[in-house]
């Protein structure tokens, strides 16, 4: 019995009609080993985003202006990294490993930013612009002992340093949502000071390089910490912009270079946010032309508490339109009541952070009337979300009606 | 009856090794690590966004019902909490975990608040727990983002569902002190209870006891490390010292012994001096030897020193003067003074501190400049340090030249 018909009459051939075993297994084998040769090949030939060099005549791209180079010194060790100024021209945003060494616990000292550099040699000690501190964000478990995860550490990689004049006058927009910039598929660029890029094991010297366009979406890893497939650069780069075209045409600064795969294919970024946002802002204070933005939120829906209740009542505000965090926040509230003691009362933010206004004080005097600061206890928090008053009279025999509660917010 | 060709087998086969060859491939991948820093592991792709209740006007209660209905919702809770836990327990992955973690916060935020907070009580006591593969991540507020277990992820809520059952439940946990990440939430939940500080001395009790736990301190845990910020909050003399005698510890070499403990140390001692430069300043002039084992540290704790200040004056020029310092401390000091440099993070309790804007630094850099020079004219100071202060300073007040055009933010939808 051999293979000499393959198919049933009308049905079509999909190979070859050959005649004995071995031409047949022949041509099976070779198939195979064909298909699986372009498998693998597929497989290596991945295409990744690199950066070349800024002057390149190929990519023809100018310098960009408001990135440069940043050198910092850390006990005996000088570090090397990127930046860019952006928001205002007293601002420079990189990452904080950069500036801040996490063996030592040191801030460095000697910072110096040398915008839009581009040159094979270092630039020499001092002729870079010096810049006055930074603002750091960190948690008091990333340290390297907790570093189990290092993508925590890498989602609060992050430090804008701030001058006593102009950085340069060319200065990049400030894209406020980072992370849904990044997951968009707008078009990105990277740009920075790698000292080799792993892709090729090219040299960067000191060299600007900037990335193609590309549309790639990132993905959120963890927090603010957002990876790209097919895009990465090299060390130097920590800390250079990633800038993402708005809806307008306009291109803004979204997130910062953080980190790479040893290979170069892959790369983190930590996005801008809110917290970014208030750290620039609190910078400035009115440098910036007064960028806090002042909102006052009321509900005055009367509500009668029961009378020796140990339950809770509430009342709610919906704080929206900022950017940034809380900077400020007044409280003001009003419950009517012959026994104020009778009265608990807190608060509750929008992420569900409890400060408590009144607990079982006041004795027997009337009512509960309160303008407080609270921007001791609130600053730092989250802003936009409903923010809730808490009642309760848990005592018989006076009666208490809520009247009125406001919050006034800065972020 | 219709024949099967006998080619059917070749194109499965090259479906099956075309599969193959790329899960080989892709099993190989590298971690990813800082582009000036050393490789990490990688962890779980988290998010956790809050499904938020609707909005309902007035009423956080049903408080007409009646109290069977209730003890009915409770019991019915508590089960679902229970059989969650079983869930976590058999898990096989992260994916199925993170689904479990959003169940388990939706369950929450579906009941009636006293009725999750009550369950959730019971369910503290009952001693039942699992791990939910999560971190302990504190958010902005200094509610968790994730909780590494059941345990945990409950007395997060419950500080934010009922505070009375949260104190009491917490004194509970911590009298306990079964687990360092409770511990923390149990002594944030009683900070938050604070009102003027009635809470204070109870908190310094309570943070004072954590530090006692040698075992918790060897291999310190995240929520360990972020319930420093009590002291913070706190910023008490006795605080102060609670972290130095910590950090002081030394094996026979000579080593600290608490490195992973050191950090979180220094982010608080350096967070004090900013609320209370008083307690830091009291300690060392008590004590001019503080941190000698930790000479950078030290500089840069009084390179926080607001010499426009009488008291901080004084403890700057006794810092200076006194000699002893480690080596390369005064030239270190000297290149960091006066510090502009501010933290900021997601703590447990404590809200951020006022960051001075560029002008107010400018201001402050411009009076600490004639206070300097007038200390080196006089002899009050000697030293190189002191010179470098002054060429700093110098060459700070001599670069202000602000520019006030506006901030150029962009909406990027």
């Amino acid at each position: 019995m051999g293979f000499d018909s393959l198919n049933e009459p009308g049905e079509q051939d999909l190979l070859p009609k050959v005649k004995g075993t071995t031409e047949k297994m022949k041509i099976y084998g070779t198939s195979f080993i064909l298909t699986a040769a372009l498998l693998l090949f597929a497989s290596d030939a991945q295409s990744v985003e690199y950066p070349t060099r800024a002057t390149s005549t190929q990519r023809g791209y100018a310098t960009n202006q408001a990135t440069g180079y940043v050198r910092a010194t850390i006990g005996s060790s000088a570090w090397r990294g990127s930046g860019v100024v952006a928001r205002h021209q007293q601002l420079l945003y990189s990452c904080a490993h950069v500036v801040w060494d996490n063996g030592q616990w040191a801030p460095a000292s000697g910072i110096q930013f040398n915008r839009a550099y581009n040159s094979q040699s270092r630039p020499a000690n001092g002729s870079g612009q010096g810049v006055r501190g930074f603002r750091y964000f960190t948690a008091y478990s990333s340290s390297a002992s907790q570093q189990n995860n290092s993508n925590r550490t890498f989602s609060s990689d992050f430090v804008i340093m701030y001058a006593n004049s102009s950085l340069g006058s060319a200065t990049a927009y400030y894209a406020t949502d980072g992370g849904n910039a990044v997951l968009s598929n707008r078009s990105k660029k990277l740009v920075g000071y790698p000292s080799t890029i792993k892709y090729t094991g090219d040299p960067g010297y000191y060299y600007q390089h900037n990335t193609n366009y590309f549309t790639t979406r990132a993905s959120q890893t963890y927090g603010d910490y957002f990876r790209f497939n097919g895009v990465g650069s090299g060390g130097g780069n920590s800390g250079g912009p990633l800038f993402v075209r708005g809806t307008n045409g306009v291109w803004g600064l979204a997130a910062i270079w953080i980190s790479g795969l040893p290979d170069g294919t892959r790369g983190g970024v930590r996005v801008l946010d809110d917290a970014s946002y208030s750290m620039g802002t609190n910078a400035l204070e009115t440098l910036g032309g007064s960028p806090r933005i002042v909102k006052k939120f009321s509900n005055r829906k009367k509500l009668n508490l029961p009378d020796g209740s140990s339950r809770y009542k509430f009342r709610s505000v919906n704080a929206n339109g900022f950017i940034g965090h809380v900077h400020s926040i007044r409280f003001q509230t009003k419950i009517t009541t012959s026994y104020r003691a009778d009265l608990d009362v807190f608060l509750k933010s929008p992420k569900g952070r409890i400060t408590w206004i009144s607990r079982d004080k006041g004795g027997s005097a009337n009512h509960l009337k309160v303008n407080k600061d609270l921007s001791g206890r609130l600053r730092g928090q989250v802003a936009n979300g409903t923010w809730r008053l808490y009642m309760r009279d848990d005592a018989k025999g006076d009666r208490s009606a809520f009247r009125n509660f406001s919050l006034s917010i800065s972020d | 009856m219709k024949k099967v060709p006998k080619i059917w087998w070749v194109f499965p086969a090259l479906v099956l090794t075309a599969v193959l060859i790329l899960t080989f491939r892709n099993s190989g991948r590298q971690d990813e690590q800082a582009d000036s820093q050393s490789p990490g592991e990688s962890g779980p792709a988290i998010t956790f966004s809050e499904t938020g209740k609707d909005e309902v006007s007035g009423d956080a209660l049903k408080v007409d019902e009646p109290d069977s209905v209730n003890r009915g919702l409770h019991g019915d809770m508590l089960l679902k909490l229970f059989r969650l836990t079983e869930r976590f327990q058999l898990a096989g992955n992260e994916g199925e975990k993170y689904a479990i973690y959003r169940e388990l916060l939706a369950l929450i935020q579906a009941s009636e608040e006293d009725v999750a907070a009550s369950a959730i009580v019971d369910y503290l006591r009952s001693g039942k727990d699992a791990s939910t593969g999560f971190e302990f991540e504190v958010g902005p507020d200094g509610a968790l983002v994730s909780a590494p277990t059941v345990r945990t992820m409950l007395l997060d809520q419950i500080g934010q569902l009922d505070p009375h059952l949260a104190l009491e439940v917490s004194r509970e946990v911590m009298d306990g002190r079964t687990n360092p990440d409770e511990y923390a939430l149990g002594i944030r939940n009683l900070a938050w209870f604070d009102l003027e500080g009635d809470t204070h001395p109870e908190m310094e009790k309570r943070f004072s006891e954590m530090l006692d736990e040698t075992s918790w301190l060897a291999g310190p845990s995240t929520g360990f490390l972020e319930a420093f910020d009590i002291a913070v909050e706190l910023a008490s003399l006795k605080s102060f010292e609670n972290i130095v005698s910590v950090i002081k510890l030394e094996d026979e070499n000579g080593a600290p012994v608490l490195e992973g403990v050191e950090k979180a140390a220094f982010v608080a001692m350096d967070r004090i001096m900013l609320r209370n430069p008083d307690a830091v300043i009291e300690t060392f002039l008590k004590d001019p030897s503080l941190l000698d084992f930790a000479p950078d540290h030290r500089a840069s704790l009084l390179s926080r020193l607001d010499i426009t200040q009488a008291s901080e004056r004084e403890a700057f020029v006794t810092y200076l003067n006194r000699g002893g310092h480690g080596e390369g401390e005064l030239e270190y000091f000297g290149s960091i003074f006066p510090n502009g440099n501010y933290f900021y993070g997601n703590r447990l309790v404590s809200s951020q501190e006022e960051t001075p804007s560029i002008t107010t630094i400018q201001k402050r850099d411009a009076e600490t400049l004639q206070i300097v020079k007038a200390m080196i004219q006089n002899g009050e100071v000697t030293g190189t340090a002191i010179e470098k202060i002054q060429n700093q300073l110098e060459r700070f007040v001599s670069e202000v030249n602000n520019v006030t055009e506006p901030v150029t933010d962009l909406q990027v939808k």
